[in-house]
């Protein structure tokens, strides 16, 4: 055996071993029922948010927080904690996939990831919103 | 039916120029094809003048689609849809550039128009290997034309053309009116993120870069095909170090762009998209690396085979990972999928399985020495050194593949089935590359400092430690000392990994003195050659600025605002990284006072830009930084935010905004009530009464257009809250020239607004308004980021240092080989 071969098992050898503590802490996709029976361990549950509750963030109380509400694949509902500031366009949001951990009665969600339909306006849809209507133009006002 | 005030003739000469295109590179290729089988001379010669003929055609048409395009979109020609999707009126002139190559197809003409200009310049240079090279180029402009064709074939959608009309691809009734287009006034206009001057010049020098990394790839296909096993490596070795050079610029330029207007805080996270270029730039290295082993010993030739064929490929799989729409769960920044899927699989298998069936099938015929390298050599040294970048790329590519194999796995399984749950990241996506990198830089760091001492072939022992000595110890030292006072403490992922980093950062240390000695002991100061040493030295820079400025990255904008802080049951959580400032209350952050001072507008967009002053509590440093954020922008409800930095040579302040109030909820319906009162006398609100302490005039205040005739008058006023808290306010009365002006005064913990209206004697008029949306404020995060500088630096010394071994490597090619 050539020494370059010895070193090559050893550089494939340490892959393996960086690799497997990559794979070790994967994790996997739950609803939230299945997320409860994993207490405390960090999941990622694909939700929707749901609209008919208002999204509460007061940056003047608590500018990391932020509490919304969600429902799962099988449409279950849940309260989600997040600890930041209230995503932009979040109430746009086609899905959201929550990254944390199923707590007592809520998930807190340490990470979060959003579909948004605008995010490279290549989906039609979300264009075709700002087509103008036969009417006259709406005119929108910037003001802060 | 017909429409008014359309321009159809752009359009149609585009989709004829795209047929164009799309027939001349596929002649090219098969004019190119017989020209590299022929073997009579004259028949060679004579396809080979046809193929040029038709691949000058095809950059013609390219050059002409690239303009027509830029015609219609600088000229708002709305009826086309590209236009009307990544344009608009308010947009400025660089950035049509930048809307140009928002889109796929755009993007597909950048990097079609790059292989046009380097097959033009093989066409000019290379004698021997032009018919086998240009057969690659030309069948791969195929390919990419076919991506802009936009043919519908047997319900197949083959690839997105630039050219289509607005209303044949939307469904809207305005379209049913032949004065539609009256109505389409502005386009969608580029998204905000991307309107950002790095994103005029980093596609194209990125694109320059994917396009040249198909030089060594048809190179090393050709010495496949044509088996020459070994001719290749000559001239592949200089495009494969330019190739290096500018897709590492690329890269860099992508991460200036990250940092400067994404908000992820910082120039590298991890993301699918920037793994998916950097992984075909390691490639790339390991396999000049074993070219220069090869040309230098004739070791490694399989190996640099397997490399610049695999940097390519990955160009081509990140194309992939990037444009099908397959990374949208696990990237911020990928493109959506245009349904153009199946086609991208089909490019990706149309140069992956020929590249593989030839390197497999030829593999035994590739000439190697059976003789093993001394393990005092260079050429062993630098062999680890490829084998350790290629791993790590591969270990990358890995892991950034994650929702592929998600797909393959569930395909098997079958959708749904308890069998394969998909797989997620864990929770800290950056350390689950961080921590296996982190071995990877130690490791290069020393054998990128101590490689070049060794000699090719066997180098003797005492020469190597006699010329080392000096820059090991110099290093040892230098890096104790950044060790010691540089406070590297990041213990976030324990002990074990900060010894890493102390290893990796004494590693650098050492690349970047050995290499810049070696210039001296080595090549006695000879800059010609050193084009090597300098990429090297550029290299440890990088990574020093890498470590340092990734370990030392400190939260400014930690929550210390006295107002809020209740984390209740969640208490074990860190402090949040917002906070919220509050116009003109000058707000504790740290090391930093705070003041949001104002905000300004774009005059033709609704982009802010917010003033906040940031002060140092030493007093030593005031400046202002103005993040900007769009607002409610085009349909995008809320903002989105650009950062802002205040550069210094060792650090960098850094903030964007993360929120803004919602100015629904913040109406302000309250109005001031007047009361007058004289000194001692005592103004009652809702929660507690407020005392007239005592009425100054000041004929100087710190406001600019105060001129000394002027007067201001300061009342102070105690306000005594029922919460047992004692406050000052103090309003402001400017008289200028007779014209009263008021300047509130806002108690924020009150919800409290005081003005003082006027003054008459020793009584004075003073407006009250209590109000939950007095304020004006916005939520920001700050952060600190040391010695990127050392970053951008080391980039642009090693892109210097590419590019001087490429010029260096090309003069030695025009040297004529003298037969012994």
């Amino acid at each position: 055996m050539k020494k370059i071969h010895i070193i090559l098992l050893l550089l494939v050898i340490a892959g393996i071993v960086g690799m497997s503590f990559f794979i070790k802490d994967l994790t996997t996709y739950e609803t939230f029922d299945s997320a409860a029976g994993k207490k405390d361990r960090f999941v990622v549950v694909k939700v929707q948010l749901d609209k008919t509750h208002p999204i509460e963030y007061d940056e003047m109380k608590d500018p990391n927080k932020t509490i919304f509400y969600a429902v799962d694949q099988d449409g279950k509902q849940s309260k989600v904690i997040y600890n930041n500031s209230k995503p932009t366009d979040i109430e746009r949001s086609e899905g959201i996939d929550l990254n944390g951990y199923m707590r007592d009665g809520y998930f807190e969600c340490t990470k979060l990831q959003m579909k948004c339909p605008s995010k490279y306006k290549d989906d039609m849809n979300a264009a075709q919103k700002n087509l103008p209507s036969a009417s006259n133009e709406k005119k929108l006002e910037y003001k802060y | 039916m017909d429409f008014i005030g359309e321009n159809l003739v752009p359009g149609q000469l585009g989709h004829f120029f795209i047929l164009i295109s799309l027939i001349a590179s596929l002649a090219a290729t098969v004019a190119y094809f017989f020209s590299a089988q022929k073997t009579n001379p004259d028949d060679k010669l004579k396809w080979r003048n046809l193929a040029r003929i038709f691949f000058i055609a095809e950059t013609i048409s390219i050059v002409s689609i690239f303009a027509i395009l830029f015609f219609i979109i600088s000229n708002h020609l709305f009826e086309y849809k590209y236009a009307w999707q990544h344009s608009s009126r308010s947009l400025e002139m660089k950035y049509l550039l930048s809307c140009f190559w928002e889109g796929q197809e755009g993007s597909f003409l950048l990097w079609s128009f790059w292989h046009c200009i380097l097959g033009l310049v093989i066409m000019k240079k290379e004698k021997l290997w032009e018919a086998p090279v240009m057969t690659v180029v030309s069948f791969m402009q195929f390919c990419l034309a076919t991506m802009i064709a936009g043919i519908a074939f047997l319900n197949l959608k083959i690839g997105s053309n630039p050219f289509v009309l607005l209303r044949n691809e939307l469904e809207a009734p305005i379209f049913s009116r032949p004065d539609y287009l009256m109505m389409v006034q502005d386009g969608n206009d580029l998204n905000p993120l991307l309107q950002n001057y790095w994103m005029v010049i980093h596609p194209p020098v990125l694109f320059l870069g994917f396009a040249a990394t198909l030089i060594p790839f048809a190179y090393a296909i050709s010495g496949l095909w044509k088996r020459d096993f070994t001719g290749w490596v000559k001239p592949a070795l200089p495009w494969a170090l330019f190739a290096a050079a500018v897709l590492g610029l690329g890269i860099a330029m992508g991460a200036a762009w990250a940092y400067e207007s994404l908000n992820f805080g910082g120039y590298w996270a991890w993301d699918p998209v920037e793994n998916a270029s950097l992984v075909p730039w390691l490639i790339l290295i390991a396999g000049i690396h074993t070219m220069l082993i090869f040309r230098h010993t004739g070791n490694a030739l399989r190996a640099s085979f397997l490399f610049i064929l695999l940097s390519f490929l990955l160009v081509l799989y990140s194309t992939y990972l990037t444009r099908s729409g397959d990374l949208q769960e696990t990237s911020v920044h990928a493109f959506t999928d245009l349904g153009m899927k199946w086609q991208l699989r089909t490019f990706l298998l149309l140069f992956l399985l020929p590249s593989a069936i030839f390197y497999i099938q030829r593999y035994k015929n590739i000439p190697f020495i059976k003789k093993e390298e001394e393990s005092s050599s260079r050429e062993f040294l630098m062999f680890i050194g490829s084998l350790v970048f290629f791993l790590s790329a591969l270990t990358i590519i890995l892991m950034t593949s994650l929702p592929v194999i998600n797909k393959i796995a569930s395909a098997f399984a079958g959708e749904g089935t308890e069998l394969f749950k998909p797989l997620a990241f864990g929770e800290d996506t950056a350390f689950a590359y961080n921590r296996i990198q982190i071995f990877v830089a130690i490791i290069i760091g020393l054998l990128t400092a101590i490689s070049q001492y060794f000699k090719y072939k066997s180098t003797p022992k005492a020469f190597v430690t006699r010329k080392l000595l000096y820059p090991a110890i110099a290093s040892v030292v230098i890096g104790a000392l950044i060790l010691a006072f540089g406070n590297i403490n990041y213990d976030e992922y324990g002990i074990g990994y900060l010894g890493a980093i102390w290893f990796a950062i004494v590693a650098a240390v050492f690349t970047i003195i050995a290499n810049a000695a070696y210039i001296w002991i080595g090549l006695k100061g000879k800059l010609k050659i050193s084009g090597g040493s300098i990429a090297h030295l550029g290299f440890g820079l990088m990574l020093l600025g890498v470590l340092i400025s990734s370990s030392k990255k400190e939260v400014l904008s930690y929550n210390t605002s006295g107002i809020l802080i209740n984390f209740g049951k969640e208490s074990k959580e860190k402090p949040g990284e917002n906070l919220t400032l509050i116009k003109g209350v000058r707000t504790d952050m740290g090391k930093y006072w705070v003041t949001y001072e104002k905000e300004e507008s774009h005059p033709e967009k609704p982009l802010w830009f917010y003033h906040l002053r940031f002060e140092t509590k030493d007093g030593k440093e005031n400046f202002v930084l103005k993040p900007n954020a769009f607002v409610n922008y085009k349909g995008n409800e809320g903002l989105m935010a650009n950062p802002d930095a205040k550069h210094y040579w060792s650090h960098d302040i850094f903030t964007y905004i993360t929120s803004l109030p919602d100015p629904e909820k913040n109406k302000d319906t309250a109005s001031f009530r007047t009361e007058t009162i004289k000194v001692g006398d005592t103004l009652f609100y809702s929660k507690g009464y407020a005392v007239l302490d005592n009425i100054n005039s000041r004929d100087n205040i710190p406001q600019p257009g105060f001129k000394p005739t002027d007067s201001a008058t300061i009342a102070t006023l105690k306000v005594y809250a029922k919460s047992q808290s004692l406050f000052t306010m103090e309003p402001l009365l400017v008289n200028k020239g007779g014209q009263l002006s008021s300047y509130p005064d806002t108690l924020i913990a009150e919800n409290l607004v005081v003005q003082l209206q006027n003054i008459r004697g020793n009584e004075a008029e003073f407006g009250i308004k209590e109000s939950d949306s007095v304020m004006q404020y916005v939520t920001l995060k700050a952060y600190n980021f040391p010695y990127i500088n050392l970053l951008w630096l080391g980039i642009l010394i090693m892109v210097v240092g590419l590019i001087m071994s490429t010029i260096r490597r090309v003069q030695l090619n025009r040297v004529p080989v003298h037969k012994i």
